[in-house]
């Protein structure tokens, strides 16, 4: 066995999952990690399979050509990338306030809602050399004063200065008029 | 006595730090008096702060008696410039607010918790409070210091979008 990505979007509909899962299973392929999600009315859905030796990540595609037509999906299968190494650069700051090597932190942002919210806060992160691994966002309220709500998990670098990265964060909570909160996710601890 | 609307993000006063109410007791009078008429009028909303009704002073209203689950209820309380006295054991659940309407979140807070504020009478109150009673003080308080919940919710899993609120 080895491991395949597989991608599918697509406009929803019922009946989307069972029609994929039921060509997988036929195929011998199982569902390892899976996430599917439904904004507005699009479908997606990304997973890891464990695939038979014998079939290739292009015989998966073909086989499911005709879920993919019958449903309107696009659908991409390929083999399962390795982990980039070092993709979280270290950088070399050390002191008071150095985050864990690897801390995670989960931001909230709220306000009005505004174009750029996403890249002022994701830019912040990316300078201190933070891996964004959760995003949500949503658009709520009334149409005329609509609210901008994004929720996200980042990994910081080993040595990140959690006091620079606040300073910075704090700058663009009040360029762009929004709240944004910083809390470092405690571990587990056993 | 009014009912006043209930203001929603991204609103400014729910995003700033209230002022003190300190001795003007016709003031907090006033203020409390509409605060609970605003709560009332609601028939899901258990607690009520004043930034929520426009207004940028320390104070709230408070009767988590028709909910059920309710492990210790002091009725109707109106606390002015309360400060948290103590809180532990902290426990996830999920709050919602009339101010973000669209939106419920998993927070985490003490289950235990001791506040002190005065009353509208003027006299120094305080109040041990434990559970969703305990939690409701902690969230009115919040709106206190330009909070809400959607600023302690523990990650992107613990926001949870809504398509209704009554």
């Amino acid at each position: 066995m080895y491991e395949l990505s597989l991608s599918a979007i697509g406009t929803d509909r019922p009946g989307i999952v069972a029609a994929m899962t039921g060509v997988l299973a036929e195929l011998g392929c199982s569902i390892e990690d899976s996430e599917m999600a439904v904004l507005r009315n699009n479908f997606a859905m990304m997973l890891v399979l464990s695939a038979p030796e014998r079939t290739s990540a292009t015989m998966v595609e073909s086989a499911l050509a005709p879920v993919a037509s019958r449903f309107e999906l696009v659908v991409a299968v390929r083999p399962l990338a390795a982990p980039a190494s070092g993709s979280i650069p270290a950088k070399p700051v050390s002191g008071p306030g150095t985050a864990e090597p690897g801390q995670t932190v989960s931001l909230s942002v709220h306000g009005a809602d505004r174009p750029g919210i996403v890249a002022a806060v994701s830019g912040s992160l990316a300078e201190e050399g933070a891996n964004i691994v959760e995003l949500r966002t949503h658009v709520a309220g009334e149409a005329a004063n609509p609210l901008y709500v994004m929720v996200m998990e980042a990994i910081l670098p080993a040595g990140a200065d959690l006091a620079t990265l606040g300073e910075r964060l704090d700058s663009v909570a009040r360029d762009m008029a929004i709240t944004v909160t910083i809390t470092p996710v405690e571990g587990e601890v056993f | 006595m009014p009912v006043r609307p209930v203001l929603q993000l991204p609103h400014p006063v729910l995003t700033s730090p209230a002022s003190p109410v300190g001795d003007d007791i016709a003031a907090a009078r006033a203020l409390g008096a509409d605060l609970v008429d605003t709560m009332y009028a609601s028939p899901a909303c258990v607690g009520l702060a004043a930034p929520q009704i426009g207004v940028g002073l320390r104070a709230f209203c408070l009767d988590v008696s028709a909910h059920k689950k309710v492990t210790a209820c002091h009725g109707l309380v109106v606390l002015v410039d309360p400060v948290i006295l103590w809180g532990e054991d902290p426990v996830v659940q999920r709050e919602g607010c009339m101010s973000v309407p669209d939106f419920t979140g998993d927070v985490a807070r003490p289950r235990r918790i001791a506040v002190s504020g005065y009353d509208l009478s003027g006299e120094t109150i305080t109040i041990e409070s434990e559970g969703f009673e305990a939690r409701a003080f902690l969230h009115e308080i919040d709106h206190l210091d330009g909070r809400v919940f959607l600023d302690r919710v523990a990650g992107p899993h613990a926001v949870f979008p809504r398509k209704v609120y009554r």
